[in-house]
């Protein structure tokens, strides 16, 4: 009898663990699949400001928070970096635990040292990283990024960029925290990156 | 039958109460709280935010937007589509009788491209709004650092 319910209960924990899992699967975005290598994420290689090779390496023991985009974008990318300066103000003394990184997903017409003059727009602690279309190609694929240029119409060649607009965040020891979505606002993101860094330290 | 003044005071009532049945005037709309982003070079791009407020008793559409600085200037709307940003033309945007659209980052805003100089802080742009009803509504909008998130 107690065999028969225990199979019972079984069967209801499998049943409330599919479906759970299906509808977890269902509610993530497909643009925020992150591929992951042993629990890490996946090796990009850029170019930063100095034009010097910068590798996901680099940063190890500190943390991370990535943006995709691009300098002619008009409304979202200055809006996420106003964001992202105002996290490093409300962070404080603890800003230097993380590093933020702006990736070109427009290499044709952003050259690093043109990433750094934007930047320091908002704040020049966030490091923009860029390359040839083949570097950027691998790093918007390592945080699934989609992006695609989008030709304007009667505008001579001139284009602007569908892009993914989460922002990444990777702990010091390369793993993804998770990503957050670019309109939270900055002092409950400053907020949540502290809990981070002080469950990780604990750890 | 009837008398030439007899009819042209007619025509005269008529078209008073046609003018007085059609609420909009461009002195219905009004544009507040204008801005617009610096650019780091020529050839940028940038957008404009603003609020436009409709006092008729009509709705107004807004059509166009030109501005002697740049190659185009469109309406647009920053949309979410399964993660991914893009922007959509906006090609007519109802200003409700009696209501205001507010145009703000991350919603609509007026896209302008190919700016043909740099624009810089404490710049004025000046832009002309096509609407429906109230016809072209001419407005100066000041220009606010890269980094500003609103007209300071």
């Amino acid at each position: 009898m107690s065999r028969i319910r225990l199979i019972l209960w079984a069967l209801v924990a499998f049943a409330v663990a599919a479906v759970s899992t299906i509808t977890l699967y269902r509610g993530q975005n497909p643009a925020l699949q992150v591929t992951v290598v042993d629990g890490r994420i996946k090796p990009f290689s850029l170019i930063g400001p100095g034009n010097q090779l910068i590798t996901n390496a680099h940063f190890r023991g500190k943390w991370m928070l990535l943006f995709f985009g691009y300098t002619h974008c008009p409304d979202i990318c200055p809006t996420t970096m106003l964001t992202i300066a105002s996290v490093l103000n409300d962070l404080g003394d603890e800003a230097v635990k993380l590093q933020p990184i702006f990736i070109t997903i427009d290499p044709e017409r952003d050259s690093p040292a043109l990433l750094k003059d934007y930047l320091a727009n908002f704040d020049s602690r966030i490091l923009g990283l860029g390359g040839d279309e083949q570097r950027v190609a691998e790093a918007a694929e390592a945080f699934g990024v989609f992006y695609r240029k989008q030709p304007i119409d009667n505008s001579d060649g001139d284009y602007y960029m569908d892009h993914s607009t989460a922002l990444y965040l990777v702990d010091p020891d390369g793993r993804l925290a998770r990503p957050y979505v670019p309109d939270v606002p900055p002092g409950e993101l400053a907020e949540k990156l502290r809990v981070r860094f002080r469950t990780f330290e604990e750890k | 039958m009837f008398k030439w003044c007899e009819i042209k005071a007619a025509c005269a009532v008529v078209l008073v109460l046609i003018l007085a049945a059609n609420p909009a005037f461009a002195a219905d709309i009004s544009v507040s709280q204008a801005w617009m982003r610096a650019t780091i070079g020529a050839g940028g791009n940038s957008a404009a935010y603003m609020t436009i407020a409709n006092a008729g008793s009509a709705a107004d559409v807004l059509t166009g937007v030109t501005t002697p600085v740049a190659g185009m200037a469109d309406v647009h709307q920053t949309v979410e589509d399964n993660g991914m940003m893009k922007m959509e033309a906006v090609p007519k945007l109802e200003i409700p009788a009696g209501g205001s659209v507010s145009l703000s980052p991350g919603g609509y805003h007026v896209m302008v491209m190919q700016v043909g100089k740099k624009l810089t802080a404490g710049d004025t742009v000046p832009m002309t709004l096509t609407f429906e009803r109230a016809g072209a509504v001419d407005i100066d909008v000041p220009v606010v650092p890269l980094g500003a998130s609103g007209p300071g």
